[in-house]
């Protein structure tokens, strides 16, 4: 079983590293370079795909936590906790591109922008999760706290997508869907989508070797529990 | 304990550091011209794009090598215990 499943987890990461190195083809050599921003605009090839791997992350901790709450098995704890903590590094990902994007075009590296600050509130909302897990010692305690506060967390995900058009902000307006004059130009378009695809698939292998530590945890902890009873 | 405590106090300097800063800053953001927004517009900013295409990169492979440390660690932990349990 474990065998089957670290054949898969090498596979994956086979495929992710073609798929890593075509994606670096695509960004700087086949997408064309944008009129206005020049070369720093492909920071967005990177910048948008982690957003989007990490508001993927934070939608299956809010799945898993109502699991969770609903079975009581670990295991959906264990997806939660393993999500959060990669969704807590893409976001930390979109908080560093993003300023070193902003400070050539804006001029500035952060302003309390509608957008940014609700991905800065949301960045500190999983990273919490993870100090709430750190904190409380009770395994079962720890699993449903965590759970309340994945499912409440989750309520600014939708914030942080429409901030841009509930409210005017420096952040630029949707690229796609965004009326007007937005789109990309073709070539961009299969850049995007493909490091979208990229950054997906490398949300779902972090997730997995996670999951496989945590899992391992959990056996080692029962292994030496059982141990000390015994002796 | 106090790596944490050390942590959570980096963490508040940083955002003492980034709130006067981001905080003037939106004062002005809806008055500001646009001339004045772009100054420093550069576009030709390869170290911005190399730093955060390096960043990106870099966090993924130490996030990677956490994971893989921890494995190492577990397995440590367990072999120590077996030759604890068995010389007992």
């Amino acid at each position: 079983m474990a065998g089957g499943r670290n054949r898969i987890d090498l596979l994956l990461i086979l495929v992710l590293g073609a798929a890593m190195a075509l994606d670096l083809y695509l960004i700087f050599i086949y997408a064309p370079v944008e009129r206005t921003m020049g070369l720093v605009q492909k920071i967005f090839y990177f910048h948008v795909p982690t957003a989007w791997a990490a508001f993927l992350a934070f939608f299956v901790v809010f799945a898993a936590s109502i699991g969770y709450l609903a079975r009581r098995r670990a295991a959906y704890d264990r997806l939660a906790e393993s999500s959060a903590s990669v969704g807590v590094l893409f976001c930390t990902l979109v908080l560093v591109t993003g300023p070193i994007w902003a400070k050539p075009v804006w001029g500035v590296w952060w302003t309390w922008d509608p957008r940014l600050t609700s991905t800065l509130v949301l960045w500190f909302l999983y990273v919490g999760y993870l100090l709430l897990r750190s904190y409380v010692p009770d395994a079962a305690r720890r699993a449903a706290l965590s759970a309340i506060l994945g499912i409440v967390g989750f309520i600014d995900v939708p914030i942080v997508y429409v901030s841009i058009r509930w409210w005017r902000t420096q952040h630029p307006s949707p690229v796609f869907g965004g009326g007007e004059g937005s789109g990309l130009d073709p070539r961009m378009r299969v850049a995007f989508f493909f490091s979208l695809g990229v950054f997906t698939l490398l949300y779902v292998v972090l997730l997995r070797l996670r999951m496989g530590y945590k899992a391992a945890e959990a056996r080692a902890e029962a292994v030496i529990d059982e141990r000390r009873r015994s002796l | 304990m106090i790596r944490r405590w050390a942590g959570l106090a980096l963490l508040v300097l940083f955002l003492w550091w980034l709130l006067p800063a981001g905080g003037a800053s939106a004062q002005g953001a809806a008055e500001k011209p646009e001339r004045e927004w772009s100054r420093g517009r550069n576009p030709a900013n390869v170290p911005f794009l190399f730093s955060a295409f390096v960043l990106t990169w870099a966090a993924i492979w130490v996030y990677l090598l956490a994971i893989h440390r921890g494995q190492q660690r577990l397995r440590r932990t367990l072999d120590r215990f077996e030759e604890e349990s068995t010389s007992r």
